[in-house]
């Protein structure tokens, strides 16, 4: 920025009534309303991804928040709070003796929640038949466990039948529903013991509304929405990093091949055209084969496949701006080289860089998600959007598609916004389109 | 021209050789396959044997010799995967690769001449501006998203179309493809189509941009003048020169979707060359991973000499022994 204010009292001096560039290209940019709508677009991303953890519903990567029962739930389902549980135990005594037999409830040690007397249960023995009771399971008035939920027989003496519900396939467990266990008739075993015991677990309770998940759950029951503006914070984060550490580079090599010409620019130009020959995809493709996954390696990977842009930019407009008599004259000033270069030449050439460089992060953000998806990209700690849509890719067939479309939507649009916001600025700046 | 001919042909030699030399050193110095190849539980006398095998002991110009001999002969490795040599591997998925390729090809021409012909014409129309910004929109996505779209729209949602695999194939006339059957057109519709689209979007606009200056210059204006109906004026003037861009982009971009199908392979598990190399990243396959590489690279080198070649053919204007006019 401080050479572009340097340029700007160079120009002044020559003639009286030039506007500063910047008000130039900001009075030019809103003539398209298109470009501006782009632009809000844009900023508005870019504050989502820079406040990601404090406007996100839920930290998606935090696990003791997420619940993997919330798994796969559609696009405006709400997240309810957790139900209360109870877990008691219940014990029939004095089966084999005369007279009639005792009924115990207590509680066991994983009992839950909520405290036993949330939960009324009423065993009554059969008129003649010690081994058919009347089980009657209702919730208590002061309400932990109203409405019940679900209501679970476990561990009954091998046997038993119940005159509801079925037992579990593979355990013995018979899942019942609440309205079956107002009242049902259990018949324990002939051959069981004196002592008949089993557990009764329920869960139910008010559930209060906790949130809204706008956008769905992922496969493992994160908030989409939350998901959504980490991975946008993390895939602009990678793409804006490698594009400034490219930019750079490439620009210096790209100067440093024109200012001095021979055998550094053949050299340089050499090695930009054989690079710029073969498409991005397939060289960060490569160089992530090569090196392995990972955050620097996918910057790296990116720095390496645009570099080339820059220098050929950068040389291309610094010939022509070498040849013009500013810098000759800054030549016999005896200003240094680095100097010439760096506050002379460079600032003439940043127009078409910016151009350059914003189409550039477009472009980075989906070479980024595509490596990502294609698993070569991010690990799975660092979840941007490609990796999210790459996710959700395994369920797409299966009935989920949100999983995969939505952070593909907020990919796509991202993009769409870069690459609006960077034509425009192509129009204004570019002065070969400008006529 | 044979003089031309003959130092382009030198050069595309110097071009597979350095980058042969860069990925020499990516994936035999950088990486040691060693520690892949040998257990962790190997003492270090095995190791060493490992590495005397390998060659790995002798100096670093002499692997990269012994490498660049094999290659000559057509050796790269033995793949650790399917432990069968690497180049026939993927010479074998090279068919269902170049299919793929030029279906697509062929989709977004036949699409984006036609588009990019009357957006260029009639750049002021509704409908070439709505062409134009469907162009960005084209642009913008991310071609495997645009896959998944595919697979959910046309498979999942409609179910018209099969969502991955490469169906039937037949032999006809010594060509063994999926192209010969029904079954093989319904499966490769969808991965083409997703190969295609953003091909067509950059025919589409380079063709506009192509016509419109055409359109300007004299001997156009003079053809009309002349009293040519307006037809020929735009089959036979302006297309023609447009030929010269056209033949760019369908020879740099044939090496474009070449690599881009790993993508649409992977995605519609189409049994191709692009899908061989992700399946062998993953496992480290080292020599798969250099075979396909130098194909790649030979492809590319020889589709550009054919598309500098082809310039001269089409476009006498260009000179290409380098002393007069410009390129």
């Amino acid at each position: 920025m401080n050479a572009r204010k340097k340029s700007e009292v160079g120009s002044d001096t020559l003639t009286a009534e030039t506007i500063s560039p910047f008000r130039d290209v900001r009075q030019q940019y809103i003539k398209s309303p298109v470009a501006v709508a782009a632009l809000c677009v844009l900023l508005a991303i870019i504050i989502i991804a820079v406040t990601a953890p404090l406007i996100s519903p839920q930290d998606p990567y935090d696990l003791k928040v997420i619940d993997i029962k919330d798994g796969r739930l559609k696009p405006g389902s709400p997240k309810l709070s957790k139900l209360a549980t109870l877990s008691l135990k219940i014990s029939i005594s004095g089966l084999k003796k005369v007279g009639v037999p005792k009924a115990s409830v207590t509680p066991t040690n994983r009992s839950g929640d909520t405290s036993p007397d949330a939960v009324q249960i009423i065993l009554e023995p059969h008129a003649g038949n010690p081994y058919q009771w009347t089980v009657k399971v209702s919730p208590t008035a002061n309400g932990h466990l109203d409405p019940l939920q679900t209501v679970n027989l476990e561990r009954l003496p091998k046997g038993s039948k119940l005159s509801v519900g079925k037992k579990d396939k593979f355990r013995n467990v018979w899942r019942l529903s609440p309205k079956d266990t107002q009242e049902l008739i259990l018949t324990l075993p002939k051959t069981s013991t004196d002592v008949g015991q089993f557990r009764v677990v329920m869960s139910g309770g008010p559930q209060k509304k906790l949130m809204t998940y706008w956008l769905g759950t992922d496969d493992q029951g994160r908030d989409m929405l939350s998901g959504i503006f980490y991975g946008l914070r993390i895939s602009l984060s990678v793409a804006l990093s490698s594009v400034v550490i490219a930019l750079t580079i490439g620009t210096i090599l790209g100067l440093c091949a024109a200012y001095y010409g021979g055998r550094t620019d053949t050299l340089i130009m050499r090695f930009v055209d054989l690079q710029l020959s073969f498409p991005t995809i397939l060289i960060a493709l490569i160089l992530l084969a090569i090196l392995g996954k990972g955050v620097f390696n996918v910057i790296l990977a990116l720095v390496i496949v645009q570099w080339a842009l820059y220098a050929r930019t950068a040389r291309g407009v610094a010939l022509t701006e070498r040849r013009k008599e500013y810098v000759e004259s800054a030549q016999c000033l005896g200003l240094s080289t680095s100097r010439v270069i760096l506050a002379h030449i460079l600032p003439n050439c940043l127009p078409s860089l910016i151009v350059i460089a914003t189409l550039e992060v477009a472009g980075a953000i989906s070479l980024e998600a595509t490596l990502s998806f294609l698993g070569l990209g991010l690990p799975i700690t660092k979840p941007s959007l490609g990796l999210l849509i790459a996710n959700g890719f395994d369920y797409l067939l299966a009935g989920y598609p949100w999983i995969s479309i939505l952070p593909g939507v907020a990919l796509l649009i991202t993009v769409f916004a870069i690459n609006l916001v960077g034509d425009r600025l192509r129009d204004i700046l570019n002065p070969r389109l400008r006529r | 021209m044979t003089l031309y001919i003959f130092r382009r042909f030198l050069q595309s030699i110097g071009v597979i050789f350095i980058v042969t030399a860069l990925v020499f050193v990516g994936i035999y110095v950088i990486g040691n396959p060693v520690d892949i190849l040998v257990s962790t539980e190997a003492d270090q006398e095995q190791f060493d044997r490992m590495v005397k095998i390998l060659g790995l002991d002798k100096p670093l110009w002499e692997q990269f010799l012994v490498y660049l001999s094999k290659l000559a002969q057509g050796d790269l490795g033995r793949s650790f995967a399917f432990s069968e040599p690497a180049l026939k591997l993927v010479l074998q998925r090279m068919p269902a690769t170049i299919e793929l390729v030029t279906v697509a090809m062929l989709m977004a021409l036949i699409l984006g001449i036609p588009l990019g012909m009357y957006a260029g014409l009639h750049p002021e129309k509704a409908v070439s501006k709505t062409i134009m910004g469907a162009s960005i929109v084209g642009v913008s996505i991310p071609n495997f998203w645009q896959g998944i779209m595919l697979i959910f729209v046309l498979a999942v949602s409609l179910a018209w179309l099969p969502s991955g695999g490469r169906g039937e194939i037949k032999t006809v006339l010594g060509i063994t493809s999926s192209l010969w059957t029904a079954d093989g057109w319904s499966h490769i519709i969808t991965p083409a189509i997703n190969l295609a689209l953003a091909q067509c979007t950059l025919i589409i606009r380079l063709i506009r941009a192509n016509v419109r200056e055409i359109a300007l210059l004299d001997y156009v204006k003079f053809a009309r003048a002349k009293g040519l109906r307006r037809n020929r004026v735009v089959y036979v003037h302006i297309f023609k020169n447009t030929l010269v861009i056209l033949i760019t982009v369908v020879g740099l971009q044939f090496g474009s979707l070449i690599a881009y199908s790993v993508v649409t392979e992977t995605i519609f598990s189409w049994p191709g060359m692009g899908k061989l190399i992700i399946d062998s990243v993953y496992i480290l396959d080292r020599p798969v991973i250099l075979a396909y590489l130098v194909i790649v690279v030979f492809l590319f080198v020889t589709i550009n000499l054919i598309v500098d070649l082809l310039y001269s053919v089409i476009d006498p204007r260009i000179r290409l022994d380098g002393d007069q006019g410009s390129s």
